[in-house]
């Protein structure tokens, strides 16, 4: 036996134990209480259960008198027996040798239960004789060679499905079309219940017989598919596919509810019908449970070459002169024997409830918690008294163990996702045929895990969106053909690790959501008004898929709605502490994004103090911890505070403003922690840092629900209850739109207006310059002295890095003299620009967000200006950064052959309006094509109508960001040749990489006119 | 396909899958290992090496139990590989050469 059949046959005998021991007690309670329906129901049930799993083995003498019981509680529970004291005690003894048989099912034919079962089929004897049975119906000619389950009939008949007889030659109908066996097997069954086959045995003579023959099986099965596209399914033709008439089948499923008892139907071997199941003697019980089996008893199993009727089958199974003798006698097993019965051994995996998992969590948290205090105390003891010698130890020890418990418990609750990834094969298999489409389903990441009861919880919603994707996202074959798609609908289920949560994704590559039709739609049902529609954008009607009760389906299916139920679908996520996004690309498809977290009971975390209150923070949030001090201080633009992280603006959030705490004036820089939220980062100021420490979550009362910066609460090794912030929520809504962070999905309103960030300087008493922060590596500090001068340039050594020229704007721009410099001035220093440049300012004003609407390109003109606006009531200039370095001469004589780059056509996807400005002023005019697009779902659109010979994009767009934008055209066959080169702020290695994943040929910084001219150097084709 | 003898039991050990293009030799030594032990009283087909048994494979485990039912011999199939072992199920022949059924029939 297989290691995957034992594992089978140990679940089996868990089970059944399970069923058996409450059998025997409700059967006493029974005692007293006979009508009790719904014990009553339980005990049928258990019988019920035993008799089908055993029979799913081929375990026939347990499943034999589990039969029996079942038949004679099936009266009982109709009431139309008493449940007396004396068939108490059969069905007792009966249950007795059930758990002798299960104990050891390999040798449960060794289990003498004759006298138990003709006990029990007495009682069923001594029912009121019904009124005089109709005579049984005759089975339709076509099932009459099969072995009928009345259940898995009923079952069928129950859920409307038709019932089919494929007549197969396994070479010429399967073998030669190029599959398996096995595979065309598990292909029918697939498609709905197995219920018997018959392999043509009979007409085989021996090894002798070299005449070559094709093995005949017949298959009898249920499905609710209709024949036409059965045959077309199985590639066979009418011939050997045999719808059976229900009709007969309903009539005989009548005679079956109370099964016959073994003498009745024994004595009905010549009435074509009911089949029952076999009612093999003890003997012929145990030969054919027991291995090996006698050949010669193998002639009571319903194997049969010709469409014999039950006639022939039924005088075999019951005839025990067939059988031969036994294997050797062992001793008998009439009472429980410990060691003696017990060959395969069920310690390998055992089921518990989940309750008892749930305890098991508490308890090892608990537990978690009673070793932090003891660490804790122990730590003190060592300080004050003196402890007992090897107490230490045996704290370490306890340390380790508890951690190691932990682990286990919550590896003991998790489950792999693919589990739920791979019902979705049948769930799509079974709406192909009925929705007239074609599907593949990838499934990506099946080994990641999640606790299970937020993978149960995904349950529902995956399902919504799967058949959603299937029914309203794929296009039917005919019109993908005419799409030019693929005629087979994608649709992919990945799931993956992030941060500390699991991200799951539904990506399916049909029609994608239209976002007129979907602002139409909600107009129609009244859900915004047609104002609020012309103001929408795209992303945000998208987003109206999850309002409640809103749907776009032409047709409501009984498949799914598209939108029926989206809410719904958000709402159960957001109940298991994740979030649901959503992407798509009108005719391209659509991409729901779930992130969960991992499991929710204990986690690693940071305690920190702020205002002399601990809080916890979740280790898998935290990147680092900086100590601000004058050289790495905290800096104000505007109201918002920043820090220079190495190459990067920090946006960061004082914990004290946000709880309301008083500013403590003793340690006013505290610590920085750098938080990361997916691919967004923020600092967040506290006090002091405590400890790292395992933390047990506990949720939070409903009465605290409602506050965002708590995840939940936990108890500290000192015994003190500490909240657990939540760094999502601490961030929600007031991190500051800094181009050099991903920005959130949001849009311009129109084409030409977007908010953009700048800092405002100046230089000299009678101009106001605003730079874009992005823009920005860093501002110093210096005093003048520190200003070297040679010939007539001025400098500024830096001791970790290059030497800066530093540049006057006025020397090089059209704008006023700023006169000698004070004793003290600021230097700005561009961040990532091939050149060692800073400006140098007097002043730094205010960091503020500008509309770009207000640019007025017009009035003040030159290289190095973008244009003019108000701001705080001042005229101010806005900087062109490349610009002010090409008016200083400084920029390299970086050009492609000027005919080569005339004949380049160039599309741009930049969301941030100064940037395209500053684009456009590099490139045009010196190619022959340039077309800027803000985002890159709006460069997609445009691919599909414009060919182009090179794609500059950025990074963080809304919509569609750059590295999907890339994936996309890598997989479009038409434009997979076309280089493309990115241009972004960020350049940390995990962004390189995943530029060189998604099929991006050059990354390059923004701004840097001359870099960029060597880029598409590069990445063009040479001729 | 080995063939060894022990305790007037014949075991057998299929080396590898069971296919059309190795069955003419395997029913060979097979009626070869049969004629020779005569004394012997059960066959055991050990099939732990067959990954894989095509239609022409089954039909060759067909003629061993049919051959086998005609010497009166006992036989049963040993260490099936979880895919032989569901294929034999489906065909409602697990049973019969001393499996368990892995599937509802």
């Amino acid at each position: 036996m297989s290691a995957e059949d034992q594992e089978m046959l140990s679940l089996f005998i868990q089970e059944a134990g399970e069923h058996l021991e409450t059998l025997e007690a409700d059967l006493l309670q029974l005692e007293n209480n006979p009508r009790d329906a719904q014990r009553l129901n339980r005990i049928f049930r258990a019988a019920h259960s035993i008799k089908g799993t055993a029979g799913f083995f081929g375990l026939t003498p347990i499943t034999d008198l589990a039969h029996v019981m079942e038949s004679v509680m099936s009266l009982v529970r109709d009431g139309r027996m008493d449940a007396t004291p004396a068939i108490i005690s059969h069905l007792l003894t009966s249950t007795d040798k059930l758990k002798l048989m299960v104990a050891a099912p390999d040798r449960a034919g060794e289990v003498p239960t004759l006298e138990e079962r003709q006990a029990l089929q007495a009682l069923l004897h001594l029912e009121p004789a019904p009124p005089a049975p109709p005579t049984p119906p005759a089975l339709p000619e076509c099932v009459r060679r099969f072995k009928l389950d009345p259940v898995l009939v009923g079952d069928a008949l129950r859920h409307d499905q038709n019932l089919y007889v494929i007549d197969l030659r396994l070479h010429a109908d399967v073998e030669a079309h190029g599959h398996t066996i096995l595979d065309y097997l598990n292909e029918v069954v697939s498609l709905g219940s197995f219920i018997d086959s018959v392999t043509e045995v009979e007409s085989n003579t021996g090894l002798g017989d070299t005449t070559p023959t094709d093995l005949h099986v017949a298959l009898l099965f249920s499905t609710a598919m209709e024949p036409d596209l059965l045959l077309g399914a199985f590639n066979l033709p009418a011939s050997q596919l045999t719808e059976v008439p229900l009709d007969p089948l309903r009539d005989w499923l009548k005679t079956q509810p109370t099964l016959v008892p073994a003498s009745s139907a024994a004595g009905s071997a010549k009435a074509p019908t009911p089949v029952a199941p076999p009612p093999a003697t003890a003997p012929a019980a145990a030969a054919r449970a027991s291995a090996p089996v006698p050949v010669a008893a193998s002639a009571a199993v319903v194997v049969s070459s010709s469409p014999s009727s039950p006639a022939v089958i039924a005088p075999a199974v019951s005839t025990p002169t067939a059988v031969p003798t036994p294997a050797p006698a062992i001793p008998p097993m009439a009472t429980p024997m410990p060691g003696q019965v017990a060959r395969v051994k069920p310690e390998e995996t055992i089921r518990i409830s989940v309750n008892l998992l749930d305890s098991l969590m508490n308890l090892a948290g608990e537990m978690v918690l009673g070793r932090n205090q003891l660490v804790r105390l122990l730590g003190q003891g060592t300080k004050a008294t003196k402890l007992p010698e090897g107490l230490d130890t045996v704290v370490q020890s306890i340390n380790t163990v508890t951690s190691e418990l932990q682990r286990t418990v919550m590896r003991a609750r998790l489950q792999a996702v693919g589990g739920l990834f791979g019902r979705f094969h049948r769930v799509l298999r079974d709406l192909g045929p009925k929705l007239g489409k074609e599907f593949h389903l990838e499934t990506v990441g099946d080994d990641v895990e999640l606790d299970r009861t937020i993978l149960e919880g995904l349950s529902d919603p995956m399902t919504h969106l799967v058949r959603n994707a299937a029914d309203h996202g794929i296009e039917p074959t005919e019109e993908r053909r005419r799409l030019g798609k693929p005629t087979m609908g994608q649709i992919r289920l990945s799931a993956a690790h992030l941060a500390g949560h699991v991200q799951i994704e539904v990506r399916d590559d049909g029609r994608g959501l239209d976002p007129d039709r979907l602002r139409s739609k909600a107009v129609e049902k009244g859900v915004i008004t047609a104002d609020q529609a012309a103001r929408m954008t795209p992303a945000e009607a998208r987003a109206l898929i999850f309002a409640p009760g809103f749907s776009t389906a032409a047709q409501v299916t009984d498949i799914s709605g598209r939108g029926v139920g989206m809410d719904v679908v958000k709402s159960n996520i957001e109940r298991l502490g994740g979030r649901v996004d959503l992407a798509s690309s009108f005719g391209q498809g659509t991409t729901v994004i779930i992130r969960l977290p991992l499991t929710l009971a204990i986690i690693p975390a940071l305690i920190i103090t702020q205002g002399g209150r601990r809080f916890a923070v979740p280790q898998s949030n935290l990147e680092e911890i900086i100590r601000p001090n004058a050289k790495r201080a905290l800096e104000q633009f505007g109201g918002a505070t920043m820090f220079r992280l190495r190459d990067e603006l920090l946006p960061v959030l004082r914990l004290g403003a946000l709880l309301g705490h008083p500013a403590t004036e003793s340690d006013p820089q505290g610590f920085l922690l750098v938080l990361a939220l997916d691919d967004r980062r923020f600092g967040l100021l506290v006090d002091s840092i405590a400890d790292t420490e395992e933390i047990v979550v506990k949720p939070l009362g409903r009465h605290f629900k409602g506050l965002p910066f708590y995840s939940g609460a936990t108890l500290l090794g000192q015994g003190e209850i500490a909240l657990i912030l939540d760094p999502a929520g601490l961030a929600r809504g007031r991190l500051q739109p800094i181009a050099s962070l991903p920005k959130p999905v949001t849009e311009a309103k129109n084409e030409d207006d977007s908010i953009e960030r700048v800092l405002l300087f100046r230089d000299g008493p009678q101009e106001t310059y605003a730079l874009h922060l992005a823009n920005i590596a860093r501002v110093e500090r210096l005093r003048t002295e520190r200003i070297e001068r040679i010939g007539a340039f001025d400098y500024l050594r830096q001791a970790n890095g290059p030497t800066l020229r530093l540049l006057r704007l006025h020397d090089f721009l059209p704008v006023s003299k700023a006169g000698p410099l004070p004793a003290e001035v600021h230097v700005i220093i561009p961040r990532l620009l091939h050149h060692s440049i800073a400006l140098i300012a007097d002043q730094i004003l205010d960091a503020t967000d500008l509309h770009t609407a207000a640019i007025d390109k017009d009035t003040v003109k030159g290289v190095g200006i973008l244009g003019t606006l108000t701001l705080a009531d001042r005229l101010t200039t806005l900087l062109d950064l490349y610009g002010v370095i090409k008016a200083a001469g400084l920029a390299q004589a970086v050009a492609l052959p000027a005919n080569r780059l005339a004949r380049t056509r160039i599309l741009v996807a930049e969301d941030t309006a100064l940037f395209r400005e500053a684009i456009r002023r590099a490139l045009e005019g010196q190619v022959s094509c340039l077309d800027i697009m803000k985002d890159g779902e709006l460069a997609w659109q445009r691919l599909q109508h414009e060919s182009y010979d090179l794609i500059i994009t950025d990074i963080e767009m809304p919509n569609c960001d750059g590295f999907e934008l890339t994936r996309r055209i890598r997989a479009d066959q038409r434009l997979r040749h076309i280089p493309v080169i990115a241009c972004s702020a960020r350049s940390s290695d995990r962004f390189l990489e995943k530029a060189r994943e998604a099929g991006i040929n050059h990354y390059e910084t923004k701004l840097d006119r001359d870099r960029l001219l060597k880029a598409i150097e590069t990445v063009l084709p040479s001729h | 396909m080995h063939a060894s003898f022990h305790d007037s039991s014949l075991l057998f050990t299929a080396s590898g899958d069971l296919l059309s293009t190795n069955v003419a030799t395997v029913r060979a030594n097979l009626l070869t290992a049969l004629e020779r032990h005569t004394s012997a009283t059960s066959v055991v087909v050990n099939l732990a090496a067959a990954r894989t048994v095509d239609s022409q494979g089954l039909n060759l485990l067909i003629s061993l139990l049919r051959e086998c039912e005609r010497r009166k011999l006992e036989l049963r199939i040993t260490e099936p590989q979880s895919q032989v072992h569901r294929l034999l199920s489906y065909l409602n022949l697990a049973s019969r050469f001393g499996l368990p059924v892995l599937v509802a029939s």
